[in-house]
């Protein structure tokens, strides 16, 4: 450990360039930006997850004939979008919190290290690849239960279900917030990684 | 690992060739472009990647486009009559996942092509890099929405009461899901290459 800051401290004293972007004091607000985005990431994720885990209705459905009315219960476990979702969104707020920690650490230290920089890239993309498409399949779902399909018959769903469908959109919409929060956390690192190189 | 810790005085051209030459079992000749001062260093195992990724969108949007099946199906109006043939047509524009999927598969495939006549020039790297992160969301989205709607029409959903549809177009949904496979693969394939061109500014940092 101690080599490796002695390459960093001699690594900064050798690469005079200074910082392009007009940033002061280094990576500064680079990092500060990264954390607030992170902190933001781990509300988003969480609000989605209260949101999506909270979905549920029972609408009692009229049978005339019979002078019953049968009570049809709407969760989302009956789609395996929506918990391929929660599942993703789990992982994403748990992956916020740590890393939030992580990028606190590399505000307070005073040589920024380029390995954690570097894992922090790699797993901001692979985390933005998953919210992604958890959000592609969701929304897919939320999409046919809104506006329904002609073609293949699927009638649907929102005019009965209303409450259930306003709680899967909102959270489809902030699971949409958290992956291009990814996509802007992965470009903030990839710029202040870039910035080091050449 | 020793002769990088001495990196930080060179400059990039030559920290190319170092990670290059070390990483030279599974890249071939990836250094063999350094000449020029403004030509970045290509890297010819990304560029193989994006010559996949670019002909596996192109495969992915042409086989979902071109996909449509027409059937007969028998609807017993009464017992009495013979049982009604309907001709039904299943189409790919007739599903906005579908229609998401072949744009998307499109938009990645002219941006690899872009991508690929700037790989040369060194002031592309961070804007191509962008776009591939992009590129990178948008497909897997695609992929994430299409694969959905392909199993709901596989094993539909009775909880809302959803039916299947493939066991009626079946050539259909075979050839919608092998789009959908090829387009994965296309995925990660680009999720490979956005990685290597993380190692390697990382490699060519002068903090390594």
């Amino acid at each position: 450990m101690a080599t490796v800051d002695a390459t960093t401290e001699s690594g900064k004293a050798a690469a005079p360039h200074p910082a392009p972007a007009g940033g002061g004091g280094g990576g500064g607000w680079c990092s500060v930006a990264e954390l607030a985005l992170r902190a933001l990431l781990f509300a988003v994720t969480l609000a989605a997850l209260v949101v999506l885990a909270t979905a549920k209705q029972t609408v009692l459905f009229p049978v005339p004939q019979l002078r019953i009315a049968v009570p049809m219960a709407s969760k989302f476990q009956d789609s395996p979008a929506l918990i391929y979702l929660l599942v993703a969104l789990c992982v994403t707020c748990l992956y916020s919190l740590l890393t939030a920690l992580a990028s606190l650490r590399l505000i307070s230290a005073s040589a920024s290290t380029a390995k954690t920089l570097f894992l922090l890239l790699l797993l901001d993309v692979f985390y933005a690849a998953v919210m992604a498409s958890a959000t592609g399949s969701a929304g897919g779902v939320a999409w046919i239960g809104l506006k329904g399909n002609t073609h293949t018959r699927w009638s649907k769903i929102c005019d009965t279900y209303g409450k259930f469908c306003r709680h899967i959109g909102s959270s489809v919409i902030l699971a949409l917030i958290a992956s291009i929060i990814l996509v802007i956390l992965a470009v903030l690192n990839a710029h202040s990684l870039y910035r080091r190189s050449r | 690992m020793e002769t990088s810790r001495v990196k930080p005085g060179f400059n990039g051209v030559a920290a190319g060739f170092d990670g290059s030459s070390r990483r030279a079992g599974y890249m071939g000749a990836g250094a063999a472009a350094v000449g020029g001062g403004r030509a970045a260093p290509v890297d010819a195992c990304g560029v193989a990647l994006r010559v996949f990724v670019l002909a596996a969108t192109l495969v992915a949007a042409v086989m979902m486009g071109v996909d449509r099946q027409t059937t007969t199906i028998q609807i017993t109006l009464a017992d009495t009559l013979p049982p009604l043939q309907v001709p039904v047509t299943a189409k790919w524009s007739y599903s906005s996942a579908f229609v998401y999927f072949v744009v998307a598969n499109a938009m990645v495939c002219l941006f690899s092509a872009a991508a690929l006549a700037a790989c040369r020039r060194r002031g592309a790297v961070v804007p191509v890099m962008v776009g591939d992160l992009l590129a990178l969301a948008l497909l897997f989205s695609a992929v994430g929405a299409a694969a959905e709607f392909g199993i709901l029409g596989e094993r539909g959903n009775s909880h809302v009461r959803w039916a299947k549809v493939c066991n009626v177009y079946g050539a259909f949904c075979e050839r919608a899901m092998a789009a959908v496979i090829v387009s994965l693969l296309a995925a990660f394939a680009d999720l490979v290459m956005l990685m290597l061109t993380i190692l390697t500014i990382h490699k060519s940092s002068s903090y390594y």
